[in-house]
């Protein structure tokens, strides 16, 4: 029944909509075609000013309203994400200024060269200046952008410092998963072969490998503040995206293709708490490529602290290896033979 | 009086042609409104078609904005109209992701691509050229009844148990190959598929169309330097 009634009503609206078109029809037609269109056209002249007006305020009045909620006023938290910053309002600045000229350019002329009995329109057809110059100046300036593009991004996804630690992003769905290189700063070889959830091995580690055997698995990802990260991203189902919107940071993680990229921490999570003045401050990692049905909970949660204390936490995490294996763990650090038992028990 | 008549037999002949232009049709409702030839008709089909789309667009956007705007609110009408898609007037996850696709998938095909350029392309350039029609009429027809049948297969995805494609309007695999890795993935992605592909032989059928016209139909003194750009009275 009230399916009935909510169908009902729509089909009531359309034909209310319809009426008034229908009648204001009629009233054109009574009061002449011609001067009723000419009167319109006055009235829409005018009605482009106070488009262009409204609209520019509404525009001002929207940035006052939420600038604030934005993650601009807080600055970038990396020291690469200022220069993202810089090409961001360099970038809002041009098309800012070019979008409030043609803006009152297009409505203003609509008013001022509204149809009028004793004017006849000028029929302007080609200016090869103006297009020279119109097709000239966007694309040098648009080059500039896509150069100082292209040089952040080859920067942010060369080789870092070499003072960098290495972390292990890992995307699935839902969540997210980090690796640390331990002691030896080297990653262990992975493989989708090995993948073995119910065993333990969600990352598909190759245990074989001596690398991995000091390799520290977790779900939260810590970080040194002032020291170079670089992030290398896997993703072990669909597409994924690590979005880091305070280090103004954004890498796709695609399966089978790792991608890199490397930044460094300003604040830790306790100093950005007093910037923000918010006591719940974390830093976020979310998913920014679309994945599925759960893509809206994987955020996941970074953690910047002062290297000392970074170094302490780190000390007392356990490698996967020896959670997992803990009998073996001596032994197959020596011999390569013992080293095949644990892959065995995985499989 | 002279001119008086000279326009008077100007007139006349205008007519006889266009009597003559009749005499070749006999238009019967189905060819004149239905799979009609002339590049104005089909102009409307397309602008009629693709305003119906442009309306179902926005009624998606409406919808998953209502969730995005309200995340914490419960809307029970919604669940009237969608089911177990709004389950507790909450839309659902997948619902949500669905009606971002379709969105996406109907404004950025079928009604920019297909709703604008089939309707302005085909109602104008053989106006602004000079031409008749089209160069080829029927494949003009086919164009469209294409576009009607690729808006037919996708409208019916929308009604499959396991929903319509869900994995963003980019349609990346692996999540939009994988029935495993979202719902969406599963025959909805079939249907948006195929609906592709048949609105990629009416975009191909419309754009041959297009070309060859403005190439080859061209009115007397026509030259490709003095096409314009803005329609003048």
């Amino acid at each position: 029944m009230t399916d009935f009634f909510l169908v009902a009503i729509l089909v009531m609206i359309f034909v209310v909509i319809f009426q008034i078109a229908k009648a204001s029809e009629y009233v054109s037609v009574l009061k002449g075609q011609e001067k009723s269109r000419k009167q319109n056209n006055r009235i829409n002249g005018f009605l482009m000013m106070v488009f262009l007006v409204l609209g520019l305020i509404g525009a001002w009045y929207c940035n006052e309203l939420y600038y604030g909620k934005t993650l601009f006023p807080q600055g970038s938290a990396s020291v690469e994400g200022e220069k993202i910053d810089i090409m961001l309002w360099i970038t809002i600045a041009v098309t800012g200024v070019v979008f409030i000229i043609t803006q009152i350019i297009l409505f203003y002329f609509g008013f001022k060269y509204q149809e009028k009995d004793n004017t006849r329109a000028f029929y302007f057809p080609h200016n090869n200046k103006l297009e020279l110059l119109w097709t000239t100046v966007p694309a040098i300036f648009l080059t500039v952008l896509v150069a100082f593009g292209l040089k952040y991004w080859f920067i942010f996804t060369s080789d870092p410092p070499s003072n960098a630690i290495v972390v292990e992003v890992t995307g699935h769905q839902f969540g997210w998963d980090f690796r640390y290189p331990g002691n030896d700063g080297v990653l262990g070889k992975k493989s989708y072969k090995l993948y073995n959830q119910p065993a333990g091995n969600s990352l598909g580690v190759d245990f074989n490998d001596s690398a991995s055997f000091d390799d520290i698995h977790l779900t939260e990802m810590h970080i040194p503040k002032g020291t170079p990260v670089k992030l290398v991203i896997n993703a072990m189902d669909v597409i994924h995206d690590v979005g880091l919107s305070h280090f103004r940071m954004k890498m796709d993680a695609v399966p089978g293709i790792p991608t890199t990229m490397w930044f460094t921490p300003k604040y830790t999570t306790e100093e950005m708490k007093k910037i923000t003045s918010n006591p719940n401050f974390v830093y976020e990692l979310s998913c920014d490529q679309i994945c599925g049905k759960g893509h809206f909970t994987m955020r996941g949660i970074i953690i910047v602290e002062e290297p000392a204390v970074y170094q302490a936490w780190l000390k007392e995490q356990k490698p996967e290896y020896g959670t997992l294996f803990p009998d073996n763990t001596k032994n197959t650090l020596t011999t390569d033979s013992m080293s095949k038992a644990p892959i065995a028990q995985i499989k | 009086m002279s001119t008086t008549s000279t326009s008077t037999t100007t007139q006349s002949a205008a007519h006889g042609t266009h009597d003559a232009h009749h005499e070749h049709h006999h238009d019967t409702f189905i060819t004149k409104y239905i799979f009609s030839q002339d590049h104005k008709t089909i102009a409307k089909q397309f602008l009629v078609t693709g305003i119906i789309w442009a309306f179902i667009g926005g009624l998606f956007s409406v919808v998953f904005r209502l969730q995005l705007g309200y995340p914490e609110a419960t809307f029970p009408i919604l669940e009237d109209f969608f089911g177990h898609w709004a389950k507790g007037g909450k839309i659902q996850p997948e619902f949500y992701y669905a009606l971002v696709t379709m969105h996406g998938t109907v404004l950025v095909f079928f009604v920019l691509t297909a709703g604008l350029s089939g309707t302005f392309a085909n109602f104008l350039i053989p106006l602004q050229i000079g031409a008749r029609d089209m160069a080829s009429p029927f494949l003009n027809m086919l164009s469209y009844w294409f576009f009607f049948l690729a808006s037919v297969v996708m409208i019916s995805s929308l009604f499959v148990q396991t929903g319509p494609a869900s994995g963003g309007w980019t349609i990346y695999p692996p999540l939009s190959a994988l029935g495993d890795a979202s719902s969406g993935s599963k025959i909805g992605m079939d249907l948006w598929l195929v609906s592709m592909a048949l609105f990629v032989v009416s975009s191909l059928l419309g754009g041959l169309n297009y070309i060859t016209t403005i190439l080859n139909m061209r009115t007397k003194g026509m030259s490709m330097t003095r096409l314009i750009c803005v329609q003048r009275e």
